[in-house]
């Protein structure tokens, strides 16, 4: 359940460390954000990096992780300790080239293949 | 991991069969727990997976407690580790193990003689060698008598060359008389 | 058991040395609700899955040979099964031009649709930019130009897979260095 505000780890290589959301996408005013739905991001923190794709202060994040159980199609619950969100630009590409942990099959099925074919692990 | 709708998993889920899950047919297949060793059916237990995405699958929340408490499997007298480590099961896997094994011919060679020259020896038949070993006899047999015979005439030789030799030898000491 | 949210951090507590205890905290729990199994073996399960495996790969090497007609570079068809349940084979090809990309996406798309029956629905999203994914569910299609190929690097995540082999040897190794 990501809402305005909420502050959001990111595990993989783009160069940002800390995201807050400030608005959920796609979704009516009253529902949080979950795994697969995407927001706009600030970057609170970001390590220096010679070729980072990071422009500028916002940008557009994909929900990976969520400490809330939320329910698969499958029937499984899945929930984690933190809330992680990997950044993405307008084509539903990953600034980063890398992903630390796995990512959910959920994000797939939003239309991110591009993230889930850098992932390590798709769960 | 996927899993179905019902529970069951299936690691390698082909990604045609993602969307008959709801039809109801499906395979039930039982995992392992990581901890104990046990069945985990469909349905039941849970995974966890870590930073690195190593897989944990747990039976129920007794053994994901005692894996959060960081206790060893193979210190617990009822799971699957323990008794492998200390050899609880298996007697009979290990009454196997002490038949002997035949020593069987091998196909390595031997310092001087090539695989080929082994090979070939190996697959002689008895006739050919028995054949093989009476000609290497009659040769000695011939090598010796022939030695013999030299020896016979060298010496006899020698005996006639040492008869001529005492001959000289005798009016020496004739003459001393 | 139907889990429930817990408040405090999920720790797995280090079970392993070399992995530090923040780096833990991110354990993710799935736990399979309590339900009734369907136990039902399916005979022919394993056959079908055999045919559909031969039939992903007919149709990653046909879109390989038509991404070859619009001169496609670099292209490559790697099967993928070992190291990702979701899908079975990755084409990835180079392309130098934005029309030239979509050329190859269209005709992929064509052939897709006659010969192997995968409807494709075109999402904008996804082709724009310098990378263009055409997911079929067991094949997955990515175009890209060569910079977004090297900066991403899929090859080195997938070194392990397998190189399927193709019909048109010589434009593969094309361009390893080049780029």
């Amino acid at each position: 359940m990501i809402n305005l505000g909420t502050y959001l780890d990111v595990r993989e290589n783009s160069g940002a460390k800390k995201l807050q959301c400030i608005k959920v996408l796609n979704k009516s005013k009253k529902k949080a954000a979950s795994i697969g739905d995407s927001i706009i991001v600030s970057i609170c923190q970001k390590i220096i990096k010679k070729k980072s794709k990071i422009k500028s202060k916002t940008a557009t994040a994909v929900i990976v992780n969520v400490k809330k159980t939320v329910k698969k199609k499958n029937g499984n619950l899945i929930r984690s300790g933190k809330n992680t969100a990997i950044l993405v630009n307008n084509q539903k590409a990953p600034l980063a080239t890398r992903i630390l942990g796995f990512v959910p099959y959920e994000v797939k099925l939003q239309g991110y293949s591009k993230l889930i074919s850098i992932a390590n692990k798709c769960i | 991991m996927a899993t179905h709708a019902f529970g069951c998993g299936r690691r390698r889920l082909s990604p045609l069969r993602w969307f008959t899950y709801l039809t109801g047919k499906m395979v039930l297949k039982t995992e392992s727990c990581r901890f104990s060793g046990l069945r985990i059916y469909p349905g039941h237990g849970m995974t966890l997976v870590r930073i690195d995405c190593q897989v944990f699958k747990f039976l129920n929340a007794k053994v994901k407690k005692l894996y959060n408490q960081r206790l060893k499997p193979s210190k617990l007298a009822w799971t699957f580790l323990y008794r492998k480590q200390h050899k609880k099961d298996k007697t009979e896997e290990f009454a196997r193990k002490k038949r002997r094994v035949a020593k069987s011919a091998s196909n390595r060679s031997i310092t001087g003689v090539s695989v080929e020259v082994l090979q070939k020896k190996r697959s002689e038949k008895v006739e050919i060698r028995q054949a093989a070993r009476d000609a290497a006899l009659r040769e000695i047999k011939e090598r010796n008598t022939k030695a013999k015979a030299e020896k016979s005439s060298s010496k006899k030789s020698e005996v006639s060359k040492t008869k001529v030799a005492n001959k000289g030898a005798k009016p020496a000491k004739g003459g001393k008389r | 058991m139907i889990a429930r949210p817990r408040t405090s951090a999920l720790v797995p507590a280090g079970r392993s040395d070399f992995l530090r205890r923040s780096d833990l905290g991110r354990a993710v729990h799935i736990s399979s609700t309590k339900t009734l199994a369907v136990a039902d073996a399916e005979a022919s399960s394993s056959n079908q899955d055999f045919e559909d495996e031969d039939d992903s790969r007919q149709l990653a090497i046909a879109l390989a040979i038509e991404a070859d007609q619009v001169k496609g570079k670099d292209i490559l068809v790697l099967n993928v099964m070992p190291q990702i349940y979701w899908s079975r084979y990755f084409v990835l090809v180079s392309v130098l031009s934005r029309p030239q990309k979509d050329a190859v996406m269209a005709r992929m798309k064509d052939l897709a649709l006659e010969k192997f029956n995968r409807p494709w629905e075109k999402s904008p999203m996804s082709q724009s930019g310098a990378w263009a994914v055409m997911d079929l569910g067991d094949v997955v299609v990515h175009v890209f130009t060569p910079d977004e190929r090297e900066y991403y690097d899929l090859e080195t995540v997938y070194q392990e897979c397998e190189q399927v082999e193709l019909p048109f040897e010589g434009e593969r190794f094309l361009g390893a260095d080049e780029w």
